[in-house]
């Protein structure tokens, strides 16, 4: 089953160490294929290096995309981080 | 602490002289005291039941008079100290056997006499606890590796002893608060008689100085790490980029504390290594995970200014 959703990045300092060790915390608890897709760049989102490494700044895109059993739930998971921006502001 | 404890460390080359009777008088501080005012027979307040070393100017005001010796009994010392190797005043002698006082010469200097006893019994009275763990010295930084018992603490001590790290001790360590709120691990008395030997399940007793010598294991050590072994998966956000680190109090004192799911085909002592490794880094000056992150931001800051140059053209 595959579902996916796309969200801008809202908080003002884009998917950082922080927020993306969040990601990761929140996608590792599911157990379908999620990733994080930003341009042509698609990345797993329960690796930190990888989320990291999209360097998701504010004002960008990014589609999460989760293959599983729980992926609505996984996606919409991980959508309420970047709404919540990551409890930054 | 008695006072031929005191002697027999041997860190200190002190001769007794006189007043063999108060052998066994207890050290009960570890305050150390130049008795040049209580000599003159002035009355004072602090020094009581502290070691007293006579300096070269209290023996000269004393002489050879009794009555000034009797002074220093005023305070109650367990032993009184002639340094540089002066020969010690008659009266002074009688006084130290009437009153059971140790008397005992040294060749050291003041100084170097109250700095070695200091350093002994700041040891003895600092404040001490128990953790069970194995406490390793990793390139230089004092590791402590915890966890349930089972989860492989020892194997993995072995491991990095191999790899040419120095084994502390193993299972239970004696931690020491010293006077600058540094953390000293050592073994306790009893495995400290029975020098570094650790049990391996399915192996039984090893004895690692006879296996590695001198470079396989170390006495004490100052401890700067906390590395906690436990069987599961990764639980929290700090544990992710290590951007922030766990503490751990011991003795009112924190330490980064470091957990680590062990799980089938990790190698936990190159891990151990890398954590060592990273605190060496960060005692430099060298933060990876906030560098890293910082670098980051700054990289999406340029993407932005980048997307804002593209929209005008």
């Amino acid at each position: 089953m595959v579902y996916k959703e796309k969200i801008k990045v809202i908080n003002s300092l884009g998917l950082h160490a922080r927020p993306a060790s969040m990601i990761v915390q929140v996608a590792s608890k599911y157990d379908s294929a999620i990733t994080l897709k930003k341009d042509d760049v698609k990345v797993n989102a329960k690796s930190i290096m990888g989320v990291m490494l999209l360097a998701a700044e504010k004002g960008s895109e990014v589609e999460i995309e989760a293959i599983g059993d729980d992926s609505k739930e996984a996606v919409v998971a991980v959508k309420e981080l970047f709404i919540r921006k990551f409890d930054e502001e | 602490m008695k006072v031929i404890e005191l002697i027999e460390t041997q860190k200190v080359p002190l001769e007794l002289i006189a007043g063999k009777a108060g052998i066994d008088n207890e050290i009960k501080n570890d305050f150390i005291y130049f008795p040049e005012l209580l000599i003159t027979g002035i009355s004072v307040t602090s020094g009581i039941g502290s070691i007293q070393i006579l300096t070269v100017d209290a023996l000269d005001f004393a002489g050879d008079n009794l009555d000034n010796f009797k002074n220093l009994t005023k305070t109650s010392p367990p032993c009184i100290i002639i340094p540089h190797d002066y020969s010690s005043p008659k009266a002074l002698i009688n006084i130290c056997e009437e009153h059971r006082i140790p008397l005992l010469v040294t060749y050291l200097t003041p100084i170097d006499t109250r700095n070695r006893i200091e350093y002994i019994l700041e040891r003895e009275f600092a404040l001490s606890t128990h953790i069970h763990g194995t406490l390793i010295d990793v390139f230089g930084m004092g590791v402590i590796i915890q966890g349930k018992s089972g989860v492989g603490k020892t194997e993995w001590a072995l491991d990095l002893v191999f790899r040419g790290h120095r084994l502390v001790t193993d299972d239970v360590v004696k931690v020491i608060k010293l006077r600058d709120g540094k953390l000293v691990g050592e073994g306790i008395e009893e495995s400290k008689k029975l020098k570094y030997h650790i049990e391996i399940r399915g192996i039984g007793i090893l004895d690692i100085q006879s296996m590695f010598g001198m470079r396989g294991v170390r006495e004490r050590k100052a401890l700067e790490l906390i590395v906690t072994l436990y069987e599961g998966r990764c639980e929290t956000l700090t544990e992710i980029t290590g951007i922030e680190t766990r503490k751990c109090n011991i003795l009112g004192v924190e330490l980064p504390e470091i957990r680590i799911p062990v799980n089938f085909g990790k190698n936990i002592s190159s891990l151990i290594e890398g954590i060592a490794l990273n605190k060496l880094l960060k005692l430099s000056g060298v933060d990876s995970a906030k560098k890293f992150d910082k670098e980051l931001i700054k990289v999406m800051k340029t993407h932005k200014k980048g997307k804002t140059e593209d929209i005008r053209q």
